[in-house]
């Protein structure tokens, strides 16, 4: 499951990503000239994620009628029996934070190892990360020629012309790399030219892997029979001891088979191995290739996001409709398109209005107490008080409370009507006016 | 029989719980899929033993998910919030007693939640045993995954911490299900040279990968996604059916999109007076969902309607036997081809089902049900009874690859993600040169060992960079990430320059519980 949900807690402000971090721009010629300085441009910040902006202060216009009793202004929850007290019980985390790991302070800015980081992330990128200091940063920009440093990346090992040669800006410490090849071993060096034009290695990485994004050219076929009910401890110890050691499980296990190991069922090679055709070849083909798999990036990722992206674009649409529609309240989304649809979009003014009841009381605790037919739960003190969504019509409501001991009741008989006649277009919809749509980032 | 057809189910969440808080807005993730995909699950598969059918899925439960399901502070938590929850439903059925359509809604949400609080009570509270019963009973594989989903490319340059996500995961497996793993699924089915040699170690003896991933493998599979391959160590890789994929998960041609499904979004969270609704949001200072949902999704009209449970089962019904006949043709066309029987492997995110699409736990049931009764093209089956009776394939190497957007690692490696990583690198390498050091640690040691792994793991977790990439809570993902490797950070400092500070250990310990048993040797 992907979690998707906001916070609504109050949130601390971003920490300020230090690094200056860029992408390349895919790169085709495979070394980039010497002593080039960094284009404009190359070089961006990550997007700051955008806050929610504080919920308005909500004002409750049916607090200032006087004539409402108290108890219309509670609410109607009955008061659970651990509450551990008044405004307690819903205070959200956050808020109050307790111990002492609250204060665990940020996270260094550098390491200073001078370690040079490489992983690709695709088939065509890679991702570059060197720890430096800023002070070691400052003095190896000071002895190189060309005030920066500069990454080279090259295929397969740190010998002859590098595929790519990046100059990077004096304060970056990372930089994601495009390179041409798929399937391909990448190594890098960080370093820099100094003043006698001589390259200086400060550093260089680990190998990393492009994934292949292609099928492959060979076509030839290996078939090996893993038996399932032995563990593959076994299998292997039996390899280890019976065929040279690094020798893959399947290929060693084959080679132990033609020496006749009777506990391994021998390979049965699919009868329809033998007789693959070309035919059959173009059928499947037909049924599966790459080019639907590119049509169909759907994962976990994708479902969630297609969700969130959908939204988020009703809500793009709903903000121009609020441009356009000025005269609606800030923040309502009554007037335009949206998931709770209360108007029609670009409206203009608009007027939602409805009408819920509130029956409440009070009685003995330890009561029985029925609404409409239904038992109701009472507070501990013994009142309650229920809402009851109010649609045009004449309505009975009968309101009966029963002594716990059964032996005495008392009953009411309530009759409602309403009937209601409008002037222009009025919504029906029961949603607050305040109702504000979740932001697009939060959801 | 002309094939075989396996459903995956993928269940899984960051580890989120928050002792220090009275309530945590983000324990909620676990809450509502508890409510709405779990244990709809556990009632579905009780219906299919009732009824005597004998019946096969297979499901991941992460580590990091079983250990919320297991831990009694989240449990008690979840009572309450459920608790809290049927009030509401109560409440509803008042509010609505003269609005017939919104009053049987309310009466169908406060009887779901009271089964599920009866199904939850029946297990003990325990839903790894609920889900532990299907699986000694032959009806469910269950399967693990890396310890804190961790995306397992991104972990290529640091062997040792591939082989610690892997193993802790696996003790974690036989602690939860007494037995080993068979299966797994790779976090976001990102498979990586390498990991093979670990799953071999920990006697897991297949994964899942995204479609490209088995058709870009070296030398070309022959048989397409449609038979496993053998990774070179032995490992069996299955790739992902496009087309049941693309029924159920594609925005246009998708199930879940149909009119008479249940919309998401519109919730008495948000469409209630918010006095009346406070109580019962997972926030009580702000609009969020509840649960109670009164529309169906209607169309492009901003007109919701109201949800007609009748013709939503009816939708799920039919689309349940669309998919049916779409994998029977499927499959008699590929088992003409291929020469041998194919097996087409489906995951989905379990939390699709229930929790996104509300009634995706019908259509499975309607699926399974018209599979095991109406049809005698395909046997449902799990991966390991395929490969118990089908132990010949293909060798080659799988490409590496993801099921995230673009098939790889942008997802987890990006402008907004990226400052995790050098951070990981570090701590990587001290965790191994810790496990190596401590040949023989003190008592006091060894516990600020395991807890550093424990920290280690929790910011490898691929969830954090995943929401700093959506941009769903920033800012939790991100203190996440920096509190996990701060708190690392300092007990490294204490393990290598000064004395372990217990009561801080302590605190850690309280906090970030799970893995109780894990071995720091793994690193080394």
């Amino acid at each position: 499951m992907k979690p998707i949900k906001s916070s609504p807690r109050k949130k601390t402000a971003a920490s300020p990503r230090r690094a200056k971090t860029a992408s390349t721009k895919p790169k085709s010629s495979a070394r980039v000239a010497r002593r080039k300085t960094p284009a404009k441009g190359e070089t961006a910040e990550a997007a700051p994620v955008k806050e929610p902006a504080p919920a308005a202060p909500r004002k409750r216009t049916r607090k200032a009628i006087p004539a409402i009793p108290p108890i219309l202004l509670e609410d109607d929850r009955p008061l659970a029996a651990h509450a551990s007290g008044p405004g307690q019980r819903y205070v959200l985390g956050p808020t109050a934070p307790s111990g002492r790991l609250e204060a665990e302070g940020e996270l260094p800015e550098s390491y200073g190892t001078q370690q040079l980081l490489l992983a690709a992330r695709d088939p065509h990128w890679l991702y570059a990360h060197w720890d430096l200091t800023r002070e070691q940063q400052r003095r190896y920009n000071s002895q190189s020629a060309d005030g920066h440093l500069i990454l080279r990346i090259y295929a397969n090992s740190l010998r002859g012309r590098p595929a790519v040669e990046v100059h990077v800006h004096p304060e970056s410490r990372h930089w994601f790399v495009y390179v041409n090849r798929a399937a391909t071993r990448y190594v890098s060096e960080l370093g820099f030219y100094t003043g006698n034009g001589k390259w200086k290695t400060l550093s260089t990485s680990g190998a990393t892997l492009t994934p292949p994004d292609t099928v492959a050219a060979d076509t030839s076929v290996e078939f090996a029979t893993i038996p399932f009910e032995l563990p593959l401890g076994k299998l292997v110890s039996l390899v280890k001891e019976a065929v040279r050691e690094n020798v893959p499980l399947a290929a060693a296990l084959e080679e132990l088979r033609t020496h006749g190991h009777p506990e391994l069922p021998a390979t049965k090679t699919p009868r329809s191995a033998a007789a693959w055709t070309p035919a059959q070849e173009r059928a499947l083909a037909e049924i599966i290739s790459m080019d639907r798999v590119h049509r169909v990036w759907m994962g976990s990722l994708e479902i969630t996001e297609l969700i969130r992206r959908q939204f988020a674009e009703e809500l793009v649409s709903l903000s121009v409709a609020q441009q356009i529609a000025p005269t609606s309240p800030p923040g309502a989304v009554g007037a335009i398109s949206s998931p709770w649809g209360a108007g029609q979009p670009g409206m203009g003014f608009w007027f939602n209005v409805n009408a819920e009841l509130i029956v409440y009381g009070a009685t003995e605790p330890m009561a029985t107490v029925t609404i409409g037919g239904r038992p109701i739960r009472l507070r501990p003190d013994g009142s309650f008080s229920y809402r009851f969504a109010l649609p045009d019509g004449r309505y009975e409501l009968p309101v009966v409370a029963v002594s716990a001991d059964q032996t005495d009741g008392r009953a009411a008989e309530m009759k409602f009507s309403r009937d209601t006649e409008v002037r222009g277009d009025v919504g029906a919809s029961a949603q607050d006016p305040e109702l504000k749509a979740p932001e697009p980032a939060t959801l | 029989m002309q094939g075989y057809l396996s459903l995956v189910l993928h269940a899984h969440l960051p580890f989120v719980r928050h002792p220090e808080h009275d309530k945590f807005l983000e324990e909620n993730w676990l809450f509502e899929a508890i409510t709405e995909t779990y244990v709809p699950l556990i009632q579905t598969m009780e219906r299919w033993l009732r009824d005597g059918m004998d019946t096969r899925l297979t499901l991941t439960l992460t580590p990091t998910l079983c250990s919320m399901l297991l831990d009694p502070l989240l449990q008690d938590r979840y009572v309450r919030h459920l608790s809290e929850l049927i009030e509401l439903s109560e409440k509803e059925i008042h509010r609505t007693h003269w609005d017939k359509p919104f009053h049987e809604l309310a009466l169908l949400y406060h009887r779901r939640f009271l089964d599920v609080r009866d199904s939850y009570f029946a297990c003990g509270r325990n839903l790894v045993a609920a889900f532990r019963q299907f699986q000694e009973l032959g009806k469910l594989e269950i399967i693990t995954s890396a310890a804190t989903h961790a995306l397992l490319p991104l972990l290529a340059n640091h062997p040792p911490s591939i082989r610690a996500q892997l193993l802790v995961a696996r003790d974690h497996y036989r602690s939860c299900f007494g037995r080993d793993p068979r299966g797994i699924w790779l976090p976001e089915c990102a498979y990586v040279d390498g990991a093979d040699v670990v799953l071999q170690e920990a006697n897991i003896r297949w994964f899942v990968t995204d479609t490209h991933g088995i058709l870009n493998a070296r030398p070309r599979p022959r048989y397409g996604v449609f038979a496993p391959i053998f990774t070179p160590n032995g490992i069996a890789a299955i790739g992902r059916d496009l087309d049941s994929a693309k029924q159920v998960w594609s925005k246009n041609e998708g199930y879940p999109g149909d009119s008479r499904y249940r919309d998401f979004y519109r919730d008495v969270g948000f469409d209630l007076d918010f006095d009346y609704v406070k109580p019962h949001l997972p926030a009580a200072d702000k609009r969020g969902f509840t649960g109670i949902k009164y529309y169906r999704i209607t169309g492009d009209s901003p007109d919701k309607q109201v949800y007609d449970r009748h013709a939503a089962l009816e939708a799920a019904a039919d689309h349940a036997q669309h998919f049916l006949e779409a994998r029977m043709v499927q499959i008699g066309r590929l088992a003409a081809i291929l020469g041998r029987p194919p097996l087409l492997l489906s995951p989905y995110d379990a939390e699709l089902f229930g929790h996104w699409w509300y009634e995706g736990p019908e259509f499975l049931d309607f699926f399974v049900r018209k599979a095991y009764y109406d049809q005698q093209v395909f046997t449902l089956v799990t991966p390991s009874e395929y490969l118990e009776s089908h132990p010949t394939h293909q060798v080659a190497t799988p490409s590496a690859s993801s099921w995230g957007e673009e098939g790889y690692w942008r997802v987890w490696l990006n402008e907004t993600n990226e400052w995790i990583y050098p951070h990981l690198q570090v701590a990587q390498e001290r965790m191994t040169e810790l496990a190596r050091r401590f040949a023989n640690p003190t008592l006091l040691q060894a516990r600020a060992l395991r807890q550093a792994g424990r920290e280690l793991l929790l910011a490898q977790a691929s969830d954090w960079p995943f929401i700093l990439r959506t941009g769903t809570s920033p800012e939790y993902a991100r203190k996440r990430v920096k509190d996990h490797l701060l708190r690392f950070i300092g007990l490294h400092d204490q393990l290598t320059r000064a004395s372990v500070d217990a009561a801080w250990l302590g605190e850690l310990e309280s906090r970030d519980n799970l893995f109780p048993e894990i071995d720091y040797r793994y690193w080394a």
